[in-house]
Order: structure tokens, then sequence, then C-alpha cells
């Protein structure tokens, strides 16, 4: 039964998307996360990426051939190793700052930018004469959209679409095992000893709910940083760590004040390797892989796929 | 005359506020309650509310032969472990930039001088940068990085500007902002390249607060705050003669240049340690020692002290309130001291003392 | 206090300012020091105050060389009033004087009886009492100057060196320095003071010692000293001498022709 409304679901997102865009078969018009009209003539020969989380999109799309720009921080996509390694190959258009003379260079027939981060750049890069597709990252929903958008865009909607496809089952079978949980752990989530933590409208929080956790902190917006006593008044069953900010295990035990809290108590502190949570931060296809492999690790039990 | 109708204007606009002055029996004795009180709220205030009596019943506690107990372990360590080491770092670090903004004020003769004038805390940042993106990892490398900045930047201002064992502040204070901004660039290039996660660390740390805190780093920060402002406390009178002019304090048996050396160096020892403890806190330094000279009046031997107090108390209330105000996300008390200190010194900038009488 | 300067020799970014010179001043007496702008009239006093290091000969007070007095102890037997003073920050007439004892107390010393009364003193001498309470910053040029010179004589030296501490006073003012200063001149005190007026230097000086290009050119009483021929040499200017009203003084006045021109 369960299986069946999945498919259904897969199956009515997948048509509603084509028919919306069977009109418009010559040139491909699409609304991006900006709102703004998107229309390309051709399937662009040369695209440009400028976060990880499109590049890996653009590269699971297939797009290696056609991918002609990066991200200058490809060593975030290394929890895909063989898309790092096409990427690595590519021109570097900037980090931080994306360095328009770069893409100007590379001569790009389609530039997807960030929408939230990079909204000022738009109209930056039109006037290079390329044209600018806006990438969603609020949710997974938006991701979706993007995927199937790119997908649209670049003549590889049939990949988009399965993808897609694939993700949404992914998580409808995340969600079936979720809620055959017994309970949610409540959670701390940080990324550094300064106790950063998200809250659930970032795209980590997002995926820390689809994990079935429970984040302690979900009301605050953004990331920001906590007192210690209030993770003590919080007091999660577990504690959720990233590495990559010079944060061990051993710092979180020696915490005079997370003492206090159960997760330490009882030893509940999971600590992500340099990877496994950029799969939780980046706003691209494998989403949900890193949401499912979190469950996995948490509550020792398998997502039936 | 002109100079004499301006003159009859200034007693207008604060008529002989000599009269004004506090007695400094009156203002330790309220400074010192101020502090009492400060310790008291800091300890009961908090994210978990823990009653004021059951805090001082855990106070106690620590105390041998005395085992009141019964209550929560957790409440032990928030009180013991928590608030209390952040209640003395917060004490020493705002005495620590209270005291070096009186010294500095006193040594430029210049009522906008601060801890940081001489390029510490763009120092101390450019070197808690450089450690994250060299990749030190470990607890003490940034309080360490951010020292070796904040006093590289510093001897690097000393050495350009001293010539024949002396300076003119002009020149001190010139290097200082030339090297700050030199420093800043190099923080920012740095942050440029770093990766996403170095520059968040970065930037975390730039963000000064108190919430390192903890009983090793107050035992780091106790001996070398109160030598320092020790010290300097007893060079008060000769930063009383300095404010005479230079030449008018050698004819008073002062040495200036061993006077600015000595002052400027612990000054900058003390702000540099309490940076590197807390990275750098805007306005406590600034804005305490005004107030202090506006209470009592710029006599150092007082003043100093009084700053010393002043700051004290004032960076342990704005630290409760950096704790609780946005619960439960803790905002970096910077912004607290500056939202407190920024309408202050406009009101200052407003009544013309700043640039014009006080020079 | 007997004052000798030998040989000074004093340059200034590689520019010589004093070249080489003498002057003996006697104790208990009152030295008048003039000549042009530029003459080095500053930096010898300040080379006399020990602000200045020589960079040959020597300044002795007393017996003693100066440069081998420690900086604390000449603060106990010179003063100073400087041709320029400010006060930084909002400090009181008497806090001011009260710095006067700095040299002649320790480091935690508090001021005894004894110092106490050499404050007041001191400002009851320079008639400061109605302003020992105010803010120096708000007392006028005049006022102002007052002060410093009750913070010198609060130290209670025995040389006081005056660095033109009339030039920008009103006449009312630069009168009452000078004859407080000649007051306390009575009670022993030498004095070397550097007078732009050269009126002033001949009614109040024992002797005037006439200064240009680095040297004293000519030393002595003021009448012998005073001349036309001298003023001519050394300020390049026409002036008619006459001996004034008040016994023993002179009067020094540009020739009418000039004025005229």
């Amino acid at each position: 039964m369960k299986k069946l409304s999945s498919t259904l679901l897969i199956g009515l997102i997948l048509v509603l998307f084509t028919v919306g865009l069977v009109s418009a078969q010559a040139e491909r018009t699409v609304t991006d996360s900006l709102g703004r009209e998107v229309t390309i003539e051709e399937v662009p020969e040369r695209v440009v990426t400028t976060i990880v989380s499109t590049t890996e999109i653009a590269l699971d799309l297939g797009l290696d051939e056609r991918l002609v720009g990066v991200p200058d921080l490809i060593q975030y996509l290394s929890y895909v190793p063989e898309l790092q390694e096409k990427a690595e190959k590519k021109e570097k258009v900037g980090g931080f700052k994306l360095s328009i003379e770069k893409i100007a260079s590379l001569n790009p027939g389609l530039v997807i930018l960030d929408a939230s981060a990079q909204k000022d750049m738009v109209s930056k890069i039109k006037d290079i004469g390329a044209t600018v597709y806006a990438a969603g990252s609020r949710d997974i929903e938006s991701v979706r959209e993007t995927i199937l958008e790119i997908g649209y865009l670049t003549g590889k909607l049939d990949r988009a679409q399965k993808i897609v496809g694939e993700m949404v089952y992914k998580e409808t079978q995340l969600r079936d095992a979720v809620a055959k949980l017994d309970e949610k752990k409540s959670t701390f989530y940080t990324i550094s000893k300064r106790m950063y933590t998200v809250g659930d409208n970032t795209f980590v929080g997002t995926a820390l709910q689809l994990a079935g956790l429970n984040n302690v902190f979900g009301e605050i917006s953004g990331f920001k940083p906590v007192n210690t006593e209030e993770i003590i008044k919080k007091n999660p069953e577990l504690i959720i760590a990233t590495e990559d900010m010079g944060l061990t295990a051993e710092d979180l035990r020696e915490d005079k004040g997370l003492k206090e809290v159960k997760a330490v108590q009882n030893g509940n502190v999971v600590l992500l390797p340099t990877g496994e949570d950029s799969m939780l931060n980046q706003p691209g296809t494998k989403i949900i892989d890193g949401a499912i492999n979190l469950f996995e690790k948490i509550y020792d039990t398998e997502v039936n796929l | 005359m002109w100079v004499a109708g301006e003159v009859q204007l200034l007693y207008l606009i604060c008529p002989l506020r000599v009269m004004n002055r506090a007695k400094p029996k009156v203002t330790f004795a309220t400074l010192f309650v101020l502090l009492a009180f400060a310790f008291l709220v800091g300890v009961a205030i908090g994210p978990v509310s823990i009653p004021l009596g059951k805090s001082l019943l855990i106070l106690t506690d620590k105390l041998p032969l005395l085992e009141f107990s019964g209550l929560p372990s957790n409440f032990q360590t928030i009180i013991f472990d928590l608030r209390l080491p952040r209640i003395l770092t917060g004490l020493l670090v705002g005495s620590s930039l209270a005291v070096s903004g009186t010294v500095m004020q006193g040594i430029f003769r210049n009522p906008l001088a601060t801890p940081y004038i001489l390029g510490v805390a763009s120092g101390g940042s450019a070197g808690a940068a450089t450690v994250v993106v060299l990749g030190f990892t470990s607890n003490f490398a940034l309080p360490i990085g951010a020292l070796i900045g904040a006093l590289s930047a510093v001897t690097i201002v000393y050495r350009i500007s001293w010539s024949r064992g002396s300076t003119s502040s002009y020149t001190l204070i010139l290097a200082g902002v030339a090297l700050s901004s030199l420093f800043s660039a190099l923080t920012t290039a740095l942050i440029f390249i770093a990766g996403p996660y170095q520059q968040h660390r970065v930037l975390f740390w730039m963000m000064g607060g108190l919430w390192r805190s903890s009983w090793t780093l107050f035992k780091i920060l106790l001996p070398i705050a109160t030598v320092g402002a020790g010290i300097i406390f007893a060079w008060s009178r000769d930063l009383n003669a300095l404010a005479l002019g230079e030449s008018a304090a050698e004819h008073l048996g002062v040495k200036p240049a061993l006077v600015k050396k000595t002052l400027l160096g612990l000054a900058t020892a003390i702000t540099a340690v309490s940076v590197a403890a807390a990275g750098s806190i805007g306005f406590v330094g600034l804005v305490i020692p005004h107030i202090m000279r506006m209470i009592l009046g710029p006599d150092h031997r007082i003043l100093l002290p009084a700053a010393a107090l002043g700051g004290g108390v004032f960076l342990i209330y704005t630290d409760v309130l950096a704790k609780t105000i946005m619960q439960p996300v803790e905002m970096p008390v910077g912004v607290i001291t500056a939202f407190f200190g920024a309408p202050f010194f406009l009101y200052l900038l407003r009544k013309k003392i700043v640039g014009g009488r006080m020079r | 206090m007997k004052v000798k300067v030998d040989d000074l020799r004093f340059s200034y970014n590689g520019k010589g300012v004093l070249e080489g010179l003498d002057l003996t001043v006697r104790k208990g007496e009152f030295i008048g020091i003039v000549g042009p702008n530029g003459s080095g009239k500053t930096t010898l006093l300040k080379n006399i105050g020990g602000v200045l290091d020589p960079d040959d000969g020597g300044v002795y007070l007393g017996e003693k060389e100066l440069s081998s007095i420690p900086i604390g102890e000449v603060a106990t037997k010179v003063a100073a009033l400087e041709q320029e003073t400010s006060v930084g920050f909002d400090f009181t007439v008497r806090e001011v004087v009260e710095m006067g004892r700095f040299p002649h107390l320790d480091r935690f010393e508090r001021h005894s009886e004894g110092d106490l009364e050499a404050v007041d003193r001191a400002i009851e001498i320079t008639d400061l009492e109605e302003f020992s309470e105010r803010y120096v910053n708000q007392l006028s040029g005049g006022e102002k100057q007052r002060v410093f010179l009750a913070l010198a004589l609060a130290q209670e030296p025995e040389l006081l060196l005056l660095d033109e501490p009339t030039a920008s006073l009103d006449i009312n003012y630069q009168i009452k320095i000078m004859e407080t200063v000649k007051c306390l001149q009575s009670e022993g005190l030498t004095v070397i003071a550097a007078i732009h007026d050269l009126n002033l230097a001949a009614q109040y000086a024992d002797r005037v010692a006439l200064m240009a290009d680095g040297e004293v050119k000519v030393a002595g009483e003021p009448n012998d000293v005073l001349t036309k021929d001298n003023i001519a040499k050394v300020f390049g200017v026409d002036v008619e001498v006459e001996d004034s009203e008040v016994k023993g003084t002179i009067h020094i006045f540009p020739k009418t022709e000039t004025l005229s021109k």
C-alpha cells in the first residue's frame, strides 16, 4: 500500500511538471526560484555552476561534457568522489566572490546561480550575455524543482525525472521508517566549540527532521551560538557534531557543562566525518541519502529501499 | 575678547562641575556594592533558572567542611563551572580593558584613545585567522595565535615609531592606525583564502565574547591582569604628570619616554591577553574611563582603580544580558557593550567634550 | 643656586643651535636672556633644566654636573615655567599645583602637612585662591600661566627657569608674574628667564645675557648690555635707549623715523 502511494506521488509530480512544460517545446521557459522567467532558445552547450550543490546536480544530470565552470571550494563535494573528481578538472570561477571576468571568459550559455546567496550577481551575469538560472535551496521541495528545471533547460529532463523520482521514493521510505519509531531522539547538532547550532529553517535542520531527529533548538533561525546552560536545560539525548571546524569527540566529552547532558552521560555523541555532514549541508541530489545515512546510523535500523 | 566669551559660555554649559565630583570613598563603596551585586546577578541569572538561595548554597558547598548538598549536580556544574569562571573572567577582561583604555587616553591625552588604538585587536584577529588557516584546531591554538598576533602588531608599531628612545604620540597613533588597517586587510585576505568552515571559525572568534571562560583560562589571566594593572596603578602619578605635557612632566622628574614605554607596554600586554581570552570587545575601554573620569575627575591615582572596578562590573552585567536577552541564542557581548557604549559616546560628542575642551 | 654653563653645544637634526655657549649665574640672581627669535633661548633653558641633553660641554648646578644628577633629584631643585602650557583633562587648579610636590614624594607617599603648606603658599603667592577649585582648562591664558607658575613654586625650587612667561599675556598679567618672581627672588630663588620684551628684561633682571647665533654675545648689567649698538647688531634695528623715570632702569623704544616708515 505504501509503495503504491509513493509511486503514485512520483507519477503525479512528474506528470504535472511535464504538462506545465509541454506548451513551450521550441524554446524552453521555466520560472526560477527568484520568480524570474528563464527562457532558453536552444540547449546550452556551455554551463557554469557557482555553488557546490548545483555542480553536483549538473554532474548527476550527465552534463560533464558541457559543464565548463565550477566554484572554488569543490572539495566539499567529497561525499560523491566520482563527481568531485570530474569537477576538479573544470575551471574555477570563484567562491566567496565570483569572478565575473572568469565566467565571461568561459562564454557560458547558462549560468546557474544560488537564489539566496548570489541574488545580486544576476544582473551582472546577464550583462555578459549569459542566461541566468537561480537555483533554490530553501527546502527539499525547492531542490527537487531545481533539479527538474535544470534538467529541462539543459535537455536532460529524463535523467532529472529519474533522480527526483528516486529522491521522492527514498524520502517516502524514510518517512515510513521514521513513522515506525517509538520516539524521536532529542538532538543537539553543533558545528563548533562555540556551540553554534542550526534551526529547523536551515537545510541541515530539514535533513535532521527527515532523519527522524528532534532538533532541541529547532526554533532558532539560521546558524547561531547557544549558551552551554541552554544545552543543559534542553538535555538532549543525542549530540551530533561535525568535525570540519576542528571539533573532536574529546572536546564534547570533556566540556564541563556538557557533562551534565544525557547524551554525553550515555555516550550518545556522534561525530560526523567531513563529507557526511556536507551531504546534509548541500541542497543537492544526495540530501535524502544523507538523511537516510544519518537515520540508519542513529537508530540502527535499515530503511527499506 | 572671543576667548573670554568662549570661557563664559563653557561656564554656562557646565557650571563649575568640580562641585559635582563624587567623593572617591562614596564612589568606591558604590562600585564594590555594584560588584557584589554583579556577582549575585551573574551567579543567579542565566538560561537555567536557579533560585538565588540555592545558588548561594552551592557556592558555600565548595567551602571545606560545609556540605549542604541535596541539590542536583547539574546546578552545581552550572554555577561552579559555567557561571562563576565566566563572572571572574569577565571581571578580569573588563578591568583590563578599562585600565588599558585609561592608560591610552592618559598617555595620548586624547579621550578618543582605546585599548585597541595601537593595533592589538586587529593583530589578534590576524593571529587567530593565521592559526585557523594553518589548520591548528587545538583548544588553545586560537588564543595563543591571537596573543602572538596582538603582541607582534604592537611590537611593530613601537619599532616603527620609536627612534632615539622616544616617540611622539602622533607617530604612535598613526602607526597604530596604519598597522591596524594592514592587519585587518591580512585578516580579510586570510578569511578570503580559507575554506568556509575556517572562515566561520575566524568570524566566530572575531565576535568577541566570554563563552570561552573556564577556570583554566581564569587562572592564566589572573596573574597577568593583576600584576599588569598593579604596576600601572603604581605609576599613576607619572600619568598625572604627563597630562601637563611631556616637558612639564620632565621638569617634575618624570621621564616621559620611560613612562610611555612602561605603561603602554603593560596596557598592551593586559589588552593582548584579554583579546586572546575573549576576542575584541568594544566600548568598555573607551567608555568606562570616560564615565569614571566624569564622576571622579582625572586624577589617575583614583581613576585607574575605579576604571578597573567599573570595567569589570560593566562587563559582568552586559554578559548576563548577552546570555539571556535572546534565549536560547547567545548574543556576542560586544553587541551589548556597543549598545550601551555607542549612545553614551554620541552623548559625549553632543556635549562637545570630545576634541574640544578635554584635549 | 649657582649655575654654570660651560661651552655648551647642542644641535637639532644636525643643525647647530647652541655653539659653545658660556654663562654663569650667581646664587639668588635674576638673569634675563634676551635675543632674537631662533637665537636658542628656549634650547638653552631646556638644557639647563635637563629636558635636553647637550651634545658637548656641560651644565653645572652648584658644584655638580647636571647629567650626573638623577632627574628626580633635579626636579627638587629646578622648576620651570614654559612658554606654552596645556593640561589634558579636567584637572583643577589645586590638583595641578599639588603635582609640584611630586619630586619630593616617594611613589606611594601621601602629601604631608608640609607638602600641603607648600601648595597653599604657591596658590597664595600667585593669587589663585579663588580659582583653586576651578578647572585649569576653563581659565584664561594669563590665569593658566599663573597656575603653572604656582606648580613650579610648589616644587620649592632653588632655581626657576622662565621661558618667555609673559609673551602672550596682557600687560597686567605680565607685570603680575614678573612681580611675583621678583618677590621670590628676594627670598633666595635664582631665576633664569628668557624674556622677549627688552624693557621688561631691563626692568626686572639683575643682569642680562644677549644671545645670538647660539652664543651669549654680551652679558652684564642691563644698561651695559642693552645699548643702542648691541641691539642694532643683534636685532638689526635702530632704537633709542633712555634712562627711565624709574630709578636704575632704562627705556628702549624704536626711533621715530623707523616708526613713521
